[in-house]
């Protein structure tokens, strides 16, 4: 499973959107839900899920999915059934 | 009280007294007047003691300790979720237990643990989560 695959239905969750494809191309200008009290209610749920610790600078400059994808792996974060 | 004085494992606990009159007061601020908040003979015909306080009357509780004390009057909810566990009565005092889980920093949140206990017999009558966040001046 990818991150991506293991992380939607945290973003399906959060923006209310079940038929949700989330795509390493998406940004917040493409989901209708994604707003600011939404945003911190994703990346809150995503620290729950990863057991991460994400900081300000970690969420700083990233232009879409595939970007926050990319911190989670650099930070250690494996996917279920990988690794 | 700001975020950066919010730890994992910090925890508050406060008792509220539930009279019939907070009860009636909730049901005029709201307009709930279903039965099974007020007529007893009605209410133990579905299988209760007495008549129940109204659900969302008992959560109301967590408003006052999340506002008041933690994560404080700093703090907005974010996202609440919560499942019932046993009906309070009028009479009962309840204790509402908050809970520091995780402190995300990085968005300025918190999340935490919330329980609901009726006080004399300890079983629990709500439990669920929240998210709160610190909104900055700029939001």
């Amino acid at each position: 499973m990818s991150i991506i695959e293991e992380l939607q239905p945290i973003f399906r969750s959060v923006f209310e959107d079940t038929g949700l494809i989330v795509t390493r191309e998406m940004s917040a200008n493409d989901v209708e839900n994604w707003d600011s009290l939404n945003h911190i209610t994703l990346i809150v749920e995503i620290e729950l899920h990863t057991g991460l610790t994400l900081t300000t600078e970690d969420l700083m400059n990233l232009a879409n999915v595939g970007d926050f994808i990319d911190m989670l792996e650099s930070k250690g974060f494996i996917p279920n059934g990988a690794g | 009280m700001a975020l950066v004085d919010v730890k994992e494992g910090d925890e508050v606990v406060t008792d509220f007294w539930v009279t019939e009159e907070k009860i009636l007061q909730f049901a005029e601020l709201v307009g709930d007047f279903a039965p099974i908040h007020f007529d007893s003979e009605f209410a133990r015909n579905k299988g209760f003691d007495d008549t129940i306080a109204h659900g969302l009357f008992t959560a109301s509780f967590i408003s006052g300790v999340l506002g008041n004390s933690l994560p404080g009057p700093e703090s907005v909810i974010n996202e609440l979720t919560l499942k019932y566990h046993r009906p309070l009565y009028k009479g009962q005092t309840i204790q509402v237990r908050v809970s520091v889980q995780r402190v995300v920093h990085a968005v300025n949140a918190v999340y935490l643990a919330i329980t609901i206990f009726e006080k004399s017999s300890s079983k629990k009558v709500v439990s669920g989560r929240v998210i709160c966040s610190y909104p900055s001046e700029d939001t």
